[in-house]
């Protein structure tokens, strides 16, 4: 604010009425009113004066300085986070649409694979599935329910963290690798990015399936804190925590060395989201089924935007989700294992097969984001 | 008479002789309201203690009573559902193998008899319905044969079982284990099996194996849960030997570690899909993990358990831990005793042993109680000990002191000459109560009620409405129905046969707030007992108890603990100091607070104290009790007075958190116990003189370190966790 109280900035304004008149130099007061006025406190006021001081007379450059590369993922560097992360979201969100059929009642999720654009044409691209889903019945929910009642007795043993986590739990993340804004900037960018692509996801699809919260069912649910206005399936906090715990690992066993190979990393981070996503049942506000949906759709996205950071080309999983295949309990370890590589990966056998699956798909590594690509690159290069 | 008792709302009382008991119990244990049993179909475990005659006989006797005097159109629910019993054979498969021609012999009486014992026969639980209860307690029925009753010396009700926790044809279903017969020799060298009773048995923490997937666990007795089909071999709840739980913790093998909450949700002590009984190891923290983890937790790697260390664990049902009155747990506590004595047998004969070196934590306490050894789980434990102690000294038992000693719930009654004759105590109830609150006061032993009553007592609401008086005649009680409508409080007075001999008035009172409004409720506030001075003796003193009444740890807030209010008992010095002696001008008294279970002669019964300063914790009950002195010992039960606690482990592997009280300082001497035991150095109680340290207390610290409060001394375990604290 540069310093001034805002009275001088009033003092200021008087400043004004003297300047106009050019009578009196009161009117010179009237500069602190540049600096104290409402919304006050810039530089330009000084800059002004000083361009007049030192400037002195006009010189045309003769020279131009080289001309920067365009669409250059080198240019990122000179941006801002903010600025990146619109980047970052036109790339995810320019190969994503959404569709709903009445008729099955599925939402679907898609994925565009582009044909560059040449000199002359636009680009073309097709659909692919990405992730399908359908909503369990209002009956389904009420069998659901009793998870309500029984995880409230869980609520004196989880509160601190379920109050603390009702916006993104960054301090949980960066609690088990050693992240921080500071050291691993581009890799809180990275989860930032996902987080992204969880939230706008999980939008269309809580907005298309229209599922109702756990306090629509009953009175006695009493959440300890405010149910959310969006619907209930898929869960938010589960996705947000799934696509993190998803691209987190990655980046990880990426790194690999003797330390992050290990299978300890993925598995408290699949313990992590599992505890983010069922304290929203103990909170009140979730059903388990919620949570499975939000790890279906987390895994996948995670799985799908690792992949979308690499020119490879590769397959991915376009998953399934059955709202009414699932009954019982949200357990973690029914939808994810690790293989022998130690890495996460998406169990559709035993338990699991009743509500959801998968079908093959293709990314091809040309058509990938050069943008992204950097982003991972910048995030890989943090970590020692 | 009869136009005031209207006025007041006081009438004449139901109590029927013997059976008096009973009633006030289930009308104060947290289980009450009966009518709604019948509807809701539950199975009541009650402890039964009969003056003559097997329990076979006494079940038959009730079936053919039933037949008699119900209508056989009439819907009643059959009163006895079954005899459980661990080691012997259930009446329904007794008949069932009868059948086959297979007769196979109870096993086990000795547990079941009450040798020795004038006046007593058998004690053993019965599976029973509620009408079993409606049955006995109508004795104005006219009927050729007699009612069971007569037969019955004490019945103690348990928690009651939702029928669908239990397959209607659990009991029948039951196949005990075949009968087992040690060798009469010494035990193998280097084992001791350490059994603990508790809630909330994380069995399957790190703590508590050996490697990955080898648990120490030999057996574990899950009281409340599912019910093994189509064979069990416990009457109900659920076992799990250490082949199922090794199964159990590789089926949950994730990447290489065992994920311990999928375990809970196969072993059903943490299962969310189902009855919320079941979820207590969900939560972080639990009682038994603190108790199990020092009793017998272990570093494999780092600090492993000496010798052959095998588990045996008993999770009481928590619908028990709830009722912290104690009142349901009589029948759980002594069918997990006879389920270690005889799961530990079969561990020995399993290696070729003669009977093990045992030893039971069961850190669990309540307020009231006769406090002079006769408690039936006092016998029962005694008895146990003394059994199986008769040739070596391998069976221990330890039980905490208790932590209420500043609960001012003990009043010591006694008219010396110059004392009023009347004594009115103040007993106050807390609003918001959700559970029946209620206290008793013991008279000194007689044999039979005295012709002569000692004193005779008032029980007088808030706003002043007296009952009549009661007196020393068994049976006798006043029930206040104001306007005619439920009973909302009770005073009654019974005489409590061998082995306790002594009358005991009952005063209770029912919640102060209901949430369903069609349910009755008592005033809060102030209440008075009264007790006014006859043919009592200048000399002799009556003790009496407000049963323990408030929310466990874990809980949700149901019960508040009510308590004596006296104007001469001083809570601090007037320096802010506390007070740790009892005043004579008080009849609220710190001493003879002692576990209401704590007063047998053979049970190890052990304080608390803080481990920097050697004070005895300012909450560490004492005595002295008409059973014993004091506690045996006083173990660590916090740190310091700020760095209150000890560390132990929680529920899931890698947790450490300090959690205080008696109940924490007593398995740190188990602990300790199994390691001698080990190595061939316990020869019994006694023992434990040898192992306590006398340090100064810190210059004024206001507490004494006499016998009443530490017993034999202070005993310095090395902590559990080495953790700088």
């Amino acid at each position: 604010m540069g310093g001034m109280g805002p009275e001088t900035g009033w003092t200021g304004w008087t400043g004004w009425t003297g300047w106009t008149g050019w009578t009196g130099w009161t009117g010179w007061t009237g500069w602190t009113g540049w600096s104290g006025g409402p919304g006050g406190g810039s530089d330009a006021p000084g800059l002004i004066t000083t361009k007049n001081g030192i400037a002195g007379p006009w010189v045309q450059p003769g020279v131009p300085p080289v001309a920067r590369p365009q669409n250059n993922t080198d240019n990122l560097s000179q941006l801002n986070t903010e600025l990146r992360m619109a980047q970052y979201e036109f790339e995810m969100f320019s190969r994503l649409n959404f569709a709903f059929n009445a008729s099955s009642g599925k939402a679907s999720l898609y994925h565009l694979e582009t044909k560059n654009a040449t000199a002359t044409t636009p680009p073309t691209g097709k659909y692919q599935p990405l992730v399908e889903m359908t909503r369990p019945t209002e009956a389904n929910f009420l069998d659901q329910l009793t998870y309500l009642n029984t995880y409230s007795a869980l609520r004196t043993d989880r509160g601190g963290e379920i109050v603390s986590q009702t916006g993104l739990p960054i301090p949980y993340w960066s609690s088990i690798p050693y992240m921080s804004p500071e050291r691993t900037p581009y890799t809180m960018e990275l989860l930032l990015t996902a987080m992204r692509l969880a939230q706008y996801s999980v939008m269309k699809f809580k907005y298309t399936l229209a599922c109702r919260r756990p306090n629509e069912f009953s009175a006695q649910v009493q959440p300890i804190i405010p149910t959310p206005l969006h619907g209930t399936l898929p869960s938010g906090h589960a996705t947000e925590a799934f696509i993190t715990a998803t691209v987190l690992s990655r980046l990880l066993q990426e790194i690999g060395g003797p330390v992050y190979s290990t299978v300890e990393w993925p598995t408290q981070l699949m313990r992590l989201a599992s505890r983010i996503a069922i304290n929203r049942t103990v909170a009140g506000v979730h059903f388990p089924v919620d949570s499975a949906a939000g790890a279906a759709l987390g895994t996948t996205l995670g799985d799908y935007l690792v992949k979308r950071c690499k020119a490879k080309t590769v397959k991915y999983n376009a998953v399934n989700f059955e709202g009414t295949g699932f009954g019982g309990d949200f357990i973690w370890t029914d939808m994810v294992g690790f293989n022998s590589a130690n890495k996460i990966v998406q169990d559709f056998s035993g338990p699991a097969s009743a509500y959801w699956s998968a079908q093959s798909e293709t990314l091809k590594g040309s058509e990938q984001s050069a943008i992204l690509t950097w982003l991972w690159e910048k995030a890989l290069s943090e970590w020692t | 008479m009869e136009q005031q008792q209207e006025e007041t709302g006081w009438v004449a009382g139901q109590s029927t002789q013997g059976f008096g008991a009973i009633e006030d119990l289930v009308y104060a244990s947290d289980s009450a309201d009966l009518s709604a049993r019948v509807e809701t179909g539950v199975i009541f475990p009650v402890l039964v203690t009969l003056k003559q005659g097997t329990l076979e006989e006494f079940a038959a006797r009730v079936t053919a009573y039933f037949e008699e005097v119900r209508p056989k159109n009439g819907m009643f629910d059959p009163p006895i559902i079954g005899i459980p019993d661990i080691a012997g054979e259930s009446l329904a498969g007794y008949e069932q193998t009868k059948k086959q021609a297979k007769i196979v012999e109870p096993a086990v009486k000795a547990v079941r008899s009450v040798k020795g014992v004038e006046g007593l026969s058998e004690q053993g639980t019965l599976l029973v319905s509620s009408e079993f209860f409606n049955l006995l307690s109508d004795t104005s029925v006219e009927a050729s044969l007699e009612n069971p009753v007569n037969d019955v010396a004490s019945l103690i009700l348990g928690a009651g079982v939702p029928l669908d926790s239990l397959p209607s044809d659990a009991v029948g279903a039951h196949q005990p284990l075949p009968e087992l017969e040690l060798p009469d020799k010494a035990p193998n060298k280097g084992v001791v099996v350490t059994a603990v009773i508790d809630d909330g048995m994380p069995i399957a923490n790190a703590r508590f194996r050996n490697a990955l997937t080898d648990s120490r666990v030999a057996y574990c007795w899950v009281q409340n849960g599912k019910f093994a089909t189509p064979v069990s071999n416990v009457a109900y709840g659920r076992e799990f030997n250490k082949a199922a739980i090794d199964g159990m913790l590789t089926a949950s093998l994730v990447a290489g570690t065992v994920d311990e909450t999928n375990f809970y949700r196969m072993s059903g002590q943490a299962d969310f899909g189902d009855s919320p009984r079941r979820t207590l190891l969900g939560n972080a923290l639990t009682h038994g993990s603190s108790v199990m983890d020092l009793a017998a937790g272990y570093d494999a790697d780092s600090d492993p358990a000496p010798g052959d260390n095998p588990i045996i664990a008993v999770q009481l049902p928590n619908l028990v831990t709830e009722d912290t009155s104690g009142g349901s747990l009589d029948v759980y506590v002594r069918d997990a005793l006879e389920y270690i004595l005889d799961r530990a047998d079969r561990i020995a004969d399993s290696m070729g042993s003669g009977p093990l070196p045992l030893v039971i934590n069961f850190s669990y306490g309540f307020i009231a109680g006769p406090k002079d050894g006769t408690h039936p789980l006092e016998v029962l434990m005694d008895g146990i000990i003394k059994a199986r102690n008769a040739k070596r000294e391998i069976t221990a038992i330890c039980l905490p002191a208790g932590n209420a000693r500043q609960a001012e719930c003990h009043g010591e009654i006694g008219f010396a000459k110059g004392k009023p004759k009347v004594l009115p105590m103040t007993w106050q109830v807390l609003p918001d109560d959700r559970t029946p609150s209620h206290g008793v006061i013991y008279m000194p032993q007689t044999s039979g009620v005295p012709v002569a009553s000692r004193v005779s007592v008032r029980l007088i609401t808030p706003d002043g409405i007296a009952s009549p008086p009661i007196e020393e005649v068994d049976g006798q009680a006043w029930e206040w129905k104001p306007g005619g409508g439920p009973t909302l409080a009770k005073i009654s007075y019974q005489y409590l046969g061998a082995p306790t001999g002594r009358g005991r008035f009952t005063f209770s009172c029912q919640p102060t707030t209901e949430l369903d409004r069609s349910k009755p409720t008592a005033p809060s506030g102030h209440w008075t007992v009264e007790v006014t001075r006859q043919a009592l003796k200048p000399t002799e003193v009556l003790q009496s108890y407000i049963q323990r009444d408030d929310t466990p740890f874990g809980f949700p807030s149901r019960g508040r603990q009510s308590t004596f209010v006296d104007q001469n008992y001083e809570v601090f010095t007037v320096t802010g100091l506390p007070v740790d002696v009892d005043s004579p001008e008080a009849y609220v008294k710190r001493d003879g607070t002692l576990n209401g279970m704590g007063t047998g002669a053979e049970t190890i019964v052990i304080g608390g104290f803080q481990r920097m300063e050697g004070a005895p914790a300012l909450y560490s009950s004492s005595g002295p009790e008409l059973g014993r002195v004091g506690p045996d010992a006083a173990g660590v039960s916090d740190s310091s007075e700020v760095a209150t606690g000890v560390l132990a482990g929680m529920a899931h592997s890698g947790g450490v958190f300090a959690l205080n009280g008696t109940s924490i300082s007593t398995p740190q001497i188990a602990r300790r116990i199994a390691q001698e035991m080990s190595a061939g150095t316990w020869s019994g109680k006694g023992d434990l003189a040898g192992w306590v340290v006398s340090p100064p207390l810190p210059q004024g610290w206001p507490v004494t370190l006499l016998p009443t409060r530490v017993g034999a001394g202070r005993i310095l375990t090395d902590p559990v966790y080495p953790i700088g604290r």
